[in-house]
């Protein structure tokens, strides 16, 4: 229990490099994806739990950022198809022919909680609803998380929480209904249950593998993939913090993700985080063939800079690193 | 009302003994998780032994203390802001005084700011260390000039900070000296001192294990690492020596040297982020490591200590049990109880 309370634990800062927070962005960027070619996607202005803020107060929005041109501020996508958004997870997807398919997790008002799929278009700025998998259609869809996408339409996604109980209890009772979720282009099922928390998901360059932030144990799992969808357990790495949104270096295969240390912290800062803050924390994690090479803390503050850290994405020594409910922040690594 | 008396006693003993059991567990560090980083550009030097202390002029000739393979220490040069920085043994002239037993451990550099006589204040002894060897630096020797030894007030001297041709302030680190009673049963027996020139005297006591000292002159002010408290104290040097308590700077981690770069207005700590690891390293370091940790902290125009980053933590694959670390113009030396030392190019970023 004593990594998961942070008792006792000392957040001292520092940094890779210059940081410097991203002007016009403070309702958050909980979860941040990008394109080989340095064009990240980030959603912003979460409302979770679903009412967890006054109704209007934020607004929820997709933002791309261009690692090319650090300088320039983030640009809102116009959302096609949907009327609101309030969005959480996301994956990228690229097919044969370029195109760019962004997916990301929706939750709604009335509890009902979906994937969407949208078509980028980068000529417009827009992004174009294909696909909706919603909690109304199929069921093993719960209190939706992150997801990863591993084919044209198929993803994994994380339930956070199982909607049968209260959140509070699940949370702080430690009550383990958090499940792993496949949706293989027609149906959803279930390929992993009892987790405590599942939060972040992402997968190996090879594919073959797929990682998943066991939040309440403080740990990263390793799953290995089976052809039809199927995990099986192979490793579970203990890293000491609660580790969020997952993201994964297609070129060195290193997981880096933004975590919470001090659980007291996060906890004040999901409900208010305008009075609030939470330590945060940016892990690096060499992998090979599913084990862990070594870990390296990226970066770390006690909060009094950035608050509240749940994504990180690394592209040609830079980095970007987003927050549940408040900021953005840019870092070029020296 | 004597069963009442005994029990109260038997009360008092145990919440005592529970207190420090407490302290002494938070002490080992056994709730922390560290995690391992360093600044971009960092490399292994091989060193000639371990690593105990460094004192550096502004100009970054690092003076270095070097614990011997059973034999003596030797005193050892870095010029820590060249192309290729190197180890240099440097030799020592005795001239009446037998160098034989000299083992060194704390150093500090004063330069006279009127003839630019630089001179090296070295802690020796066996048992660390109860004489004073100073030192006059003149063409790459170490010409000895005076030796202080069987002052009542030195007691397994730490670290020194020279304020003079021949005064000083000093750490005593433990009065008995067993460090590990010191330290397990939390007894605050150590103190700051100062030599006069004539003879020394305790200026600050009820001190749990003082170890790095240095002084400011731009500011009047002393620094003290407080290993067994993990903190940093900050004094203000008084008239006659005397020194006031003016700041108590939490730092989480027992460290054990403090350099001060006044030029940039840093100073830069190492030491043992877990000593449940580092009394294993301190016993056997050929068999044990343990993490290494470097924090610096950023002192105000007033002299005192502001913000708090830390620099690196090494979880002692490469680099074992932290003593030393000092830094001039963004370069960054590290040395503990292993045979390397890590040298690094550090940005300074103030607003991060």
């Amino acid at each position: 229990m004593i990594p998961v309370l942070g008792i006792g634990r000392t957040f001292y800062h520092h940094a890779p490099g210059p940081c410097r927070l991203v002007e016009g962005i403070e309702s958050g960027a909980e979860d941040i994806a990008s394109l080989p070619n340095g064009l990240a996607f980030f959603s912003s202005g979460m409302d979770f739990p679903v009412g967890n803020f006054k109704p209007n107060s934020v607004v929820g929005r997709i933002y791309t950022f261009d690692f090319n041109h650090p300088n320039e501020a983030p640009k809102e996508l116009k959302i096609e198809g949907l009327d609101r958004m309030n969005p959480h997870g996301l994956s990228l997807w690229q097919n044969e022919e370029g195109e760019v398919f962004l997916f990301v997790v929706n939750h709604y008002p009335d509890g009902e909680e979906s994937v969407n799929k949208f078509l980028y278009d980068a000529e417009t700025n827009s992004l174009h609803l294909k696909m909706r998998v919603s909690s109304k259609e199929h069921s093993h869809i719960e209190t939706l998380n992150d997801l990863v996408v591993v084919g044209e339409n198929r993803f994994y996604y994380t339930n956070f929480l199982s909607k049968q109980l209260p959140e509070s209890i699940q949370k702080f009772g430690r009550i383990a209904w958090g499940s792993i979720g496949y949706f293989d282009g027609r149906k959803t099922s279930l390929v992993h249950e009892n987790l405590l928390l599942p939060n972040g998901i992402n997968i190996s360059p090879d594919s073959k593998y797929l990682y998943v932030s066991h939040t309440g144990n403080t740990e990263i799992l390793v799953f290995d993939r089976l052809s039809d969808g199927a995990l099986v357990l192979k490793n579970n790495i203990q890293i000491g913090t609660m580790a969020d949104n997952l993201d994964v270096d297609p070129v060195t295969g290193s997981v880096w993700t933004g975590a919470h240390p001090d659980m007291f912290g996060i906890v004040a800062y999901l409900e208010d985080p305008t009075r609030h803050k939470s330590a945060s924390q940016v892990l690096k994690i060499n992998m090979q063939d599913g084990d862990m090479v070594n870990m390296t803390e990226v970066f770390a503050d006690d909060g009094s800079f950035i608050s509240g850290t749940a994504s990180a994405v690394h592209y040609n020594s830079k980095m970007l690193v987003g927050t549940i409910f408040t900021n953005l922040m840019y870092c070029e690594m020296n | 009302m004597g069963h009442l008396k005994l029990f109260s006693l038997m009360t008092i003993a145990v919440l005592v003994l529970f207190t420090k059991i407490c302290k002494f567990t938070y002490r080992l560090g056994l709730h922390k998780t560290i995690y391992q980083h360093r600044p971009e550009s960092c490399r292994l030097l091989n060193t000639p032994g371990f690593t105990r202390s460094y004192a550096s002029t502004q100009n970054g000739t690092v003076f270095i203390s070097i614990a011997g393979n059973g034999d003596n220490g030797t005193i050892y040069t870095m010029e820590l802001l060249a192309n290729i920085p190197g180890f240099k043994e440097i030799p020592i002239n005795w001239r009446d005084h037998d160098g034989k037993a000299f083992d060194p451990h704390g150093l500090s550099v004063w330069t006279d700011s009127y003839n630019g006589e630089t001179f090296l204040f070295v802690i020796s002894g066996s048992s660390p260390g109860n004489v004073v060897d100073i030192f006059r630096w003149e063409a790459g020797c170490l010409e000895h000039s005076r030796r202080i030894q069987n002052d009542p007030s030195f007691h397994a001297m730490q670290d020194l900070a020279a304020v003079g041709k021949d005064t000083f302030f000093f750490t005593n680190n433990l009065y008995v000296p067993q460090f590990r009673l010191e330290y397990t049963l939390d007894l605050h027996w150590g103190s700051v001192g100062y030599f006069d020139g004539t003879e020394g005297r305790v200026v600050a006591d009820r001190l749990f294990m003082p170890t790095g000292i240095a002084f400011s002159f731009l500011h009047g002010l002393l620094y003290v690492t407080h290993f067994g408290l993990q903190e940093l104290l900050t004094f203000r040097v008084e008239e006659d020596a005397q020194i006031s308590l003016i700041q108590t700077f939490p730092l989480y981690s027992s460290m054990m040297s403090v350099d001060l770069d006044e030029a940039s207005s840093l100073l830069h700590t190492a030491g043992h982020p877990l000593m449940y690891k580092a009394l294993k390293t301190m016993g056997d370091p050929e068999n044990h490591s343990s993490p290494s940790q470097v924090l610096r902290v950023n002192i105000n125009q007033h002299g005192l200590l502001t913000t708090i980053t830390e620099t690196l933590v090494d979880l002692g694959r490469d680099l074992s049990g932290s003593q030393a670390a000092v830094s001039r113009h963004e370069r960054l030396l590290v040395g503990g109880y292993t045979r390397k030392a890590m040298l690094c190019e550090t940005e300074i970023k103030r607003d991060f």
